[in-house]
């Protein structure tokens, strides 16, 4: 198979290092810049939601972090593929820190979620299909964590594991919208009224701007933790190289 | 701001408490993962220039 | 047995494999019963544990039996290749001319026969235990056989990605039991429309749609995962 030219760029860890320290700290100050700004604006300067009063905040963090989860379990399914297509080793070390990431912003998700239930809904839990699906998703992020961590010790091994957590990747690629679809179907057969609340809150646009700078933020954020410990996996599988010496003397 | 003083800000009508839990644990999850990336960077520039180069298995 | 380089045709050397696996499965007869064994065990403790009057057990019936379906199909795979990946057969097959899906496929048809068929026969005697309508146990067994398909194709998927991995039981468990999840819901519902008077044949339809499909997709991935662990062994 012809191998197009990015993917063949992305196969050269030294290109790879040199262009990621160049990208880093502009998306580091700008993801900080963004989320600051989304944050201060969301918490403090936002209106009030007329119906859920201001424990509609929290959207300021859920629905970035529930976006990323989401967004996040792509790219490592797709690093993956890429992995077992073309066996370049730097998405090996992309998959394993897209899949620790996910996990995090999928925690958060969960969580913020769960504690904006308890003032809207009254409960800290509902079985509802968006959070279920949530959960079920930081299920296959763990278990994906699992599979990296169970294949630790040498280096075939490693790999193995890699291939391994790419399978899953994928196999759960295709379960997702499975998973969702039947989980929203079963869950509205009996779904009480009160919690249709949050689905068709009307946003305003003063409020929305937040939001909106909030999930680019988050994405930014992302793409620099990314970068970030891909490039920490590469020195840790690459120590005892020339290159990788000059590029850390040289700072 | 929305809000008239900065108690006003942190009680939310009484929401202050899950809203704050929620940013609290949004930083504590941010902070972590930059703060543990940024040791483990540390330790494997350490690793870099402790260890011999070895070149053999260079594509 | 030395396999020469004997031009099988596919077909022969599916026979070949269910044959042998069948055997092999016979001579054990007691590991058979294990996975009945275990469904009567955990079902009887939700009785004990939920104390509850037998109309309400019956509305819960449909869930719990489905759950220990789940959990029967995930432990009885948990050891499907463990052997044959021990004694170096696994990588015998994969110098075989044959793809190692037709291994799979003949190997997990088996494990069909062997695991979900006795579970489907036992569980009306189950539904009995939890005084479940009797409208619902065609549906059940029904769901069961069906439903049991993709349950033994996913578990054979965790077990073939955990199987060079020393405590693979949590894993095994974490990897498979959320791609379960849309055969649990559509087979619990399946038994529950039939009790509540109407035939659930879309549910049917779906369960059948997602055996076909993990029939079809997974025998690839659990040949791709079977051969990273011999690689890893």
């Amino acid at each position: 198979m012809k191998v197009p030219q990015f993917i063949h760029l992305l196969g050269s860890p030294p290109w790879f290092y040199r262009i990621s320290g160049q990208l880093m700290p502009v998306l580091g100050l700008l993801a900080c810049a963004l989320l600051i700004v989304a944050w201060v604006w969301g918490l403090g300067f936002a209106p009030e939601d007329a119906k859920q009063g201001n424990s509609y905040r929290i959207i300021y963090l859920h629905v970035p972090t529930a976006v990323i989860a989401l967004a996040g379990y792509y790219v490592m399914a797709f690093t993956g593929l890429v992995y077992l297509v073309w066996r370049i080793q730097l998405m090996a070390l992309m998959l394993k820190s897209a899949a620790l990431i996910g996990a995090a912003m999928t925690f958060l998700a969960l969580f913020s979620g769960a504690v904006w239930g308890k003032p809207t809904w009254g409960t800290w839990w509902v079985w509802d299909a968006r959070i279920t699906s949530m959960l079920i998703l930081f299920f296959l992020y763990l278990g994906v964590l699992g599979i990296i961590n169970a294949f630790s010790g040498s280096k075939t091994s490693q790999q193995a594991g890699v291939k391994a957590a790419s399978i899953l990747a994928l196999v759960g690629t295709v379960n997702i919208p499975i998973i969702y679809k039947s989980v929203d179907w079963w869950f509205s057969l009996h779904q009480p009224a009160t919690l249709k609340l949050t689905g068709k809150s009307n946003i305003d646009g003063s409020m929305l701007t937040p939001l909106l700078i909030a999930i680019v933020g988050c994405y930014v954020f992302y793409a620099f933790m990314l970068l970030w410990r891909t490039r920490i996996e590469l020195q840790s599988s690459e120590h005892n190289k020339q290159w990788l010496r000059d590029a850390v003397s040289k700072k | 701001m929305y809000f008239d003083s900065i108690q006003a800000l942190l009680h939310m009508d009484g929401h202050g408490p899950y809203v704050w839990a929620c940013y609290g644990m949004g930083a504590l999850v941010f902070l972590g993962l930059v703060l543990s990336a940024r040791a483990q960077s540390k330790r494997s520039i350490e690793m870099i220039c402790a260890s011999d180069v070895n070149d053999e298995d260079v594509q | 047995m030395i396999n020469a380089p004997m031009i099988f045709s596919i077909a022969a050397a599916f026979k070949a494999h269910v044959k042998a696996e069948s055997l092999l499965r016979w001579r054990h007869k007691s590991d058979i019963l294990q996975p009945l064994l275990f469904f009567v065990l955990v079902l009887s403790l939700f009785p004990i544990a939920i104390n509850a009057p037998s109309q309400e057990l019956a509305r819960l019936a449909p869930g719990i039996l489905w759950v220990i379906v789940l959990l029967a199909s995930l432990f009885s795979a948990e050891h499907l290749f463990r052997d044959d990946l021990g004694d170096g057969s696994l990588s015998a097959q994969l110098l075989s001319v044959q793809p190692l899906s037709v291994y799979v496929v003949a190997k997990l048809s088996v494990h069909v026969a062997f695991v979900v068929v006795p579970l489907a026969l036992a569980s009306p005697i189950m539904a009995l235990m939890l005084h479940m309508p009797g409208s619902g146990v065609p549906v059940l067994i029904l769901s069961v056989l069906i439903g049991g398909v993709s349950l033994s194709m996913i578990a054979a998927f965790g077990a073939a990605l955990t199987v060079s991995v020393h405590q693979r039981s949590m894993l095994l468990a974490l990897i498979t039991l959320p791609l379960y999840v849309p055969v649990l819901i559509f087979a619990s519902s399946a038994i529950q429309s039939n009790i509540d008077g109407t035939f659930p044949t879309m549910q049917l339809l779906i369960l059948m749609s997602f055996a076909l499909l993990s029939a079809a997709l997974l025998p690839w991935a659990i040949s791709a995962a079977l051969k990273l662990s011999v690689e890893n062994k």
